[in-house]
């Protein structure tokens, strides 16, 4: 069954087509590569996807529902979760409050059970600081705890963000460029984490990557982006053979 | 494994109540007793400079919840202050020199005064808060000062006089008891105010808005409706500062242009950047020190041989002087945590 299907998505800016009729289907529990070159319009892709960039055309259905009309934080809601290029953790708050805050429906959040700090909501509380160092635990980042995240690498932010998005309990996890301006070592843990949530939770992934090879161990399927338009989809090791996608990809390396 | 409770420490936080109920019931036993014995004409001073000091603790609280906690750069407190201060006065007085006067109840206009606040947050954030902070700051700014230009040009509102005729709602056995009633009772709601702004701080409430200071596309790509937080911390905030205007009325017996310059609006700013923003703590202690320093150069003017009015110059002076210190070697402020400081 499908989790996610773009039906002619298309993005323009002013007379600038960045994403140009996507139709791309995506079953459950699949792990996709999405890659192409600089500008190949990946990122706009995922804004789309998550709401940040309303569609100029088309339309993104996700788990049968079309979610044109949410906002960004429905879409969350509805268990798409999304990292971003530059890691966007909250670099003023502690590593633990940073996973804590995407707890869902937390009556803390809403100002009267705040200011009289109702017995349900600090239970709450609890649960949700209970799940939270079980996932610092999961990603290895429990003993930074309660340092703020300005002073984690950039590697360690990466998995906060990773971290963070599993509070929510997602569906459908959407990483751009999770091994951008990481070490070696560090790729490989995150290559890993990926597996393991799709292989125990049946996580769906779709994952931006820049480089022709950089996905083709751990994903199922790739598709590639090139001026916005889908040009192959499929197996891993034969789209990243394809004539067309090495001529792309060669082309962009000259300029 | 340490963990941080959502709670703001329990024993602190009762203790507040318990303070702030003592302060108010202080308050109410000066005014029904009846008791009149005279004060000096310094002490009155120092109590007076203080009920201003609470009066605008009651805006920098709110100040510091918006832009501290949350980086809504709100430039324009005093305009809340304003029209909680003009409404209650216009509906409450009961024959004013000049401006139109309604001569109702002081309850209702008091609660017309924090509705009108709520009203003109509300426009101003559905109009402005989608766009980018600095606009945000002018909008704020701008508006306090048209507010200004409105209350002080526009007939009905009292021109430069301004509204007279309130009912002083605080009225003791003689004049300057009135004055230390005012204090204990506004000390009780400034101490209330301050338990409030404390647990909306440290709740997840308050994890929510430090989230959207700190990056408001990620807080919104994680489920939260930033939005809708951005519009009701304007909300709440015109509630307390809104109240604060009524409570100058009541107190004064009337409010004027002067009451409500863009002066007000910097020493806020300069109270919290002072003590610290994003600590509640020290958004107020931050602007005692400023006042205190008004204060005291307001006494030491006697010993220097230089006019009144050279002399404020010099004061104002110090207070920049201070700030710069303060920017240049604590930027966070003397409370502020600079790890919660975000480098805007």
């Amino acid at each position: 069954m499908s989790i996610l299907e773009t039906r002619g998505v298309t993005k323009q800016f002013g007379g600038l087509t960045a994403v140009d009729d996507v139709n791309l289907e995506i079953d459950e529990g699949e792990i996709v590569g999405l890659i192409g070159p600089n500008g190949a319009g990946k990122t706009t892709f995922f804004n789309c996807i998550t709401g940040f960039y309303p569609v100029t055309e088309g339309s993104v259905h996700f788990q049968g529902q079309n979610v044109n009309d949410l906002e960004p934080w429905e879409r969350s809601r509805e268990g798409m979760v999304r990292t971003f290029q530059q890691s966007r953790t909250m670099n003023s708050m502690t590593v633990l409050d940073n996973v804590k805050l995407t707890a869902l429906d937390h009556p803390g959040e809403h100002i009267v059970p705040a200011l009289l700090q109702s017995d349900e909501m600090l239970d709450y509380e609890q649960d949700v600081e209970e799940r939270a160092y079980e996932l610092l635990e999961r990603f290895d980042l429990v003993d930074q705890a309660d340092t703020y995240a300005s002073q984690l690498s950039g590697g360690q932010r990466k998995l906060l963000e990773v971290a963070r998005g599993m509070m929510m309990d997602p569906e459908l996890f959407l990483l751009d460029e999770p091994y951008a301006g990481v070490e070696e070592s560090m790729v490989d843990r995150i290559a890993n984490y990926v597996r393991e949530l799709n292989e125990e939770e049946d996580m769906t992934f779709i994952v931006i990557e820049h480089g022709l090879e950089a996905l083709v161990e751990l994903v199922e399927r790739l598709v590639v982006l090139h001026n916005g338009a889908v040009i192959a989809d499929g197996d891993p090791e034969e789209v990243v053979r394809d004539e067309q996608v090495i001529e792309v990809y060669l082309a962009s390396s000259i300029e | 494994m340490s963990a941080e409770t959502p709670s703001v420490e329990g024993r602190q936080d009762r203790l507040l109540w318990i303070a702030g109920l003592v302060l108010v019931l202080l308050g109410l036993a000066v005014m029904m007793s009846g008791i009149a014995p005279g004060l000096s004409g310094p002490i009155l001073i120092v109590i007076e400079v203080g009920i201003f000091f609470l009066l605008y603790a009651l805006l920098v609280l709110p100040v510091n919840v918006q832009f501290g906690v949350s980086g809504l750069v709100n430039f324009g407190p005093v305009l809340w202050f304003g029209i909680g201060g003009y409404a209650t006065a216009m509906l409450a007085s009961t024959g004013s020199y000049q401006g139109q006067t309604f001569g109702l109840p002081w309850p209702f206009a008091v609660l017309v005064g924090v509705v009108l606040a709520v009203l003109v947050g509300l426009l101003l954030g559905v109009t402005t808060l989608q766009l980018r902070g600095d606009f945000l700051a002018v909008v704020t700014l701008a508006s306090a000062e048209i507010f200004y230009g409105i209350v002080e040009k526009v007939g009905g509102f009292g021109g430069a006089t301004g509204i007279g005729g309130v009912p002083r709602i605080f009225e003791a056995g003689s004049f300057p008891m009135t004055d230390v009633a005012v204090t204990f009772i506004l000390a009780g709601i400034v101490v209330f105010v301050y338990a409030l702004a404390q647990r909306i701080t440290f709740s997840p409430y308050g994890r929510v808005l430090k989230a959207i200071r700190s990056d408001e596309d990620a807080t919104e790509a994680l489920g939260k409706p930033t939005f809708r937080y951005k519009i009701l911390v304007f909300v709440y905030g015109a509630i307390i500062m809104g109240l604060a205007g009524s409570l100058l009325a009541l107190y004064n017996g009337a409010v004027s242009p002067g009451f409500i310059t863009l002066d007000v609006t910097v020493l806020v700013w300069i109270g919290m950047l002072i003590g610290g923003a994003g600590s509640n703590r020290g958004a107020v202690f931050g602007l005692a020190i400023v006042m205190g320093l008004q204060l005291f150069t307001r006494f030491a003017n006697d010993a220097f041989p230089v006019s009144q009015s050279e002399f404020a110059a010099l004061r104002l002076m110090i207070v920049g002087l201070l700030l710069v210190v303060i920017i240049r070697f604590r930027p966070s402020g003397i409370w502020g945590n600079p790890e919660e400081r975000e480098v805007l």
